[in-house]
């Protein structure tokens, strides 16, 4: 009898991989076979250990960790792209140029000046927007929405109807101080995915020293993925920096770590070891991670005050 | 209403960053929880997950709907899990497999101990611990196979697509991890 054979179909009734008919097969032979019986046994306990030793699922913290520097990379990524999509756009443009495309676009220009001077004429010639009485009814205008990026969606000459789309964008004020969630989110979104830099840094900014004992787990994981991958250095560095305020854990460790071990930065590196010094004073002892990265910064860092602050740091360790 | 995907796919592809954003958030948890099953490791698995998404983001103009896009984006989690464990282990220059000494200590101790005590938190603990150097012992695709089928619950076929490998030699190695894993646990087993 081969024995082998039903082994293997053991095994895979236990992978609940078995189709009805070796199922069939498996079961006569078990009813028979002592040997291949106590094997299914074994089978069976073999995979209720497997199910009760290892239950790690990733926690939504973590996944909210995950995705949020998930969004600091794909920024940066988009952003290497557009600069590359610049550089290379006038030499497309150069070698591209081609007769249709030439008269596309003056065909574009002119239904965007045609479409211009009627609106003109119809919105009234000395009227802006608020003024004309026509718009009354246009909601979105009286409610000071500003229109960007229009269209011309269709221009039937016959019907003489005209289809735009376009970006109707509000202004919206808001106040609150540091407590309010809603502002803290609001900081959140603008250091992670504002596309001006200055915004960016004045957001980190609004967080005081004071603040930084009200705002939430968010905000600290925004300020560590802005010091690790902002494409910034002026922002990385005033994350960086902001972190300095809050208590020292494993999370500002690890980006503290990232910086010193990646940014190509040597002052962020610098600001990096004195965090790292800083935390040390505080009573956070230099653990194997950090001994380990100190020691490769104390050989390999072209940066010599670099080096001589992680040997001055091992030289005191040991 | 939840959109079809291939539009998703097609947004993304056209720069629509919302898009782009939801098709993560469609399989982004399964891709971590891969990740951090086969590198046990939460800061690692947040290497891959990013690492898998800016690939996916640069690459998906190159997806052509011949498989499901998710098999498509579990294949490219599964190399990047390879490619970084390679990375991570010459980096930490840790021993790809436990020296004799260190195998022979495990199974003795195993043998030793038996059935770890009443604490049931404790003992699921240590078995944790103890399944995951087992599975450290595994070659990195036996690894990862025996991982997506007991704790992602794929099947044979599903890991055979997204791998790329022929369904009878995903059976090969399965056969392989489960003895290894059996002869690693057997203080566990009885």
């Amino acid at each position: 009898m081969n024995h082998d054979k039903y082994r293997e179909l053991i095994e895979l009734s236990g992978m609940d991989e078995l189709n009805t008919s070796d199922m069939e097969l498996l079961k006569q032979h078990l009813s028979i076979c002592k040997e291949c019986d106590l094997f299914y046994e074994e089978e069976k306990k073999f995979k209720e250990l497997l199910i009760c030793g290892k239950t790690t699922e990733p926690s939504d913290e973590l996944l909210k960790e995950a995705r949020l520097e998930l969004r600091a990379a794909l920024r940066l990524e988009r952003s290497k792209q557009n600069r590359l999509q610049n550089f290379f756009e006038p030499v497309k443009d150069f070698f591209g140029l081609q007769y249709k495309t030439v008269l596309n676009s003056a065909a574009f220009l002119f239904a965007g000046i045609a479409v211009g001077y009627f609106a003109f004429i119809i919105f009234g010639q000395e009227a802006s927007f608020e003024n004309a009485t026509e718009l009354d009814d246009f909601a979105l205008l009286k409610s000071g929405i500003q229109i960007n990026n229009m269209r011309i969606v269709k221009d039937s000459e016959k019907s003489g109807e005209i289809e735009f789309t376009f970006d109707a964008v509000k202004q919206v004020r808001l106040s609150g101080s540091m407590d309010d969630e809603r502002i803290q989110k609001l900081i959140t979104y603008s250091i992670l995915n504002e596309k001006n830099p200055g915004v960016r840094l004045n957001s980190i900014s609004l967080i005081s020293d004071k603040a930084v004992r009200k705002v939430d787990n968010d905000i600290k994981i925004a300020l560590e993925t802005a010091a690790k991958y902002d494409e910034n250095p002026g922002v990385r560095r005033e994350a960086l920096l902001k972190l300095k305020d809050f208590p020292f854990d494993g999370t500002i460790k690890q980006t503290y770590l990232h910086v010193l071990m990646n940014d190509e930065n040597s002052g962020l590196r610098i600001e990096a070891i004195n965090g790292l010094i800083e935390a040390n004073k505080q009573g956070h002892s230099f653990d194997n991670e950090m001994i380990e990265t100190l020691k490769a910064k104390s050989t390999n860092d072209e940066n010599n005050y670099i080096q001589i602050k992680a040997r001055t740091i091992l030289g005191e360790v040991y | 209403m939840l959109i079809d995907e291939k539009e998703l796919i097609q947004k993304s592809i056209d720069g629509d960053a919302m898009a782009f954003e939801q098709l993560v958030q469609r399989y982004d948890r399964r891709v971590l929880s891969m990740a951090l099953k086969y590198l046990n490791n939460e800061d690692d698995a947040k290497d891959v997950y990013q690492e898998v998404f800016i690939r996916v983001y640069k690459s998906l103009k190159n997806f052509k709907h011949q498989s499901e896009f998710s098999t498509w984006l579990y294949r490219i989690t599964a190399n990047a899990c390879f490619t970084y464990q390679t990375k991570t282990r010459k980096r930490k220059q840790v021993p790809l497999e436990p020296s004799e000494n260190e195998e022979e200590n495990l199974l003795y101790n195993k043998a030793d101990t038996g059935t770890p005590g009443p604490d049931k938190v404790y003992q699921n603990n240590e078995l944790s611990t103890e399944i995951e150097k087992a599975l450290n012992k595994l070659s990195p695709k036996q690894r990862m196979i025996f991982t997506l089928k007991h704790y992602e619950g794929q099947k044979i076929r599903e890991i055979s697509d997204m791998l790329n490998i022929k369904e009878g030699t995903i059976k090969k190695y399965l056969f392989e991890a489960s003895h290894k894993m059996r002869v690693l646990l057997s203080g566990y087993c009885n």
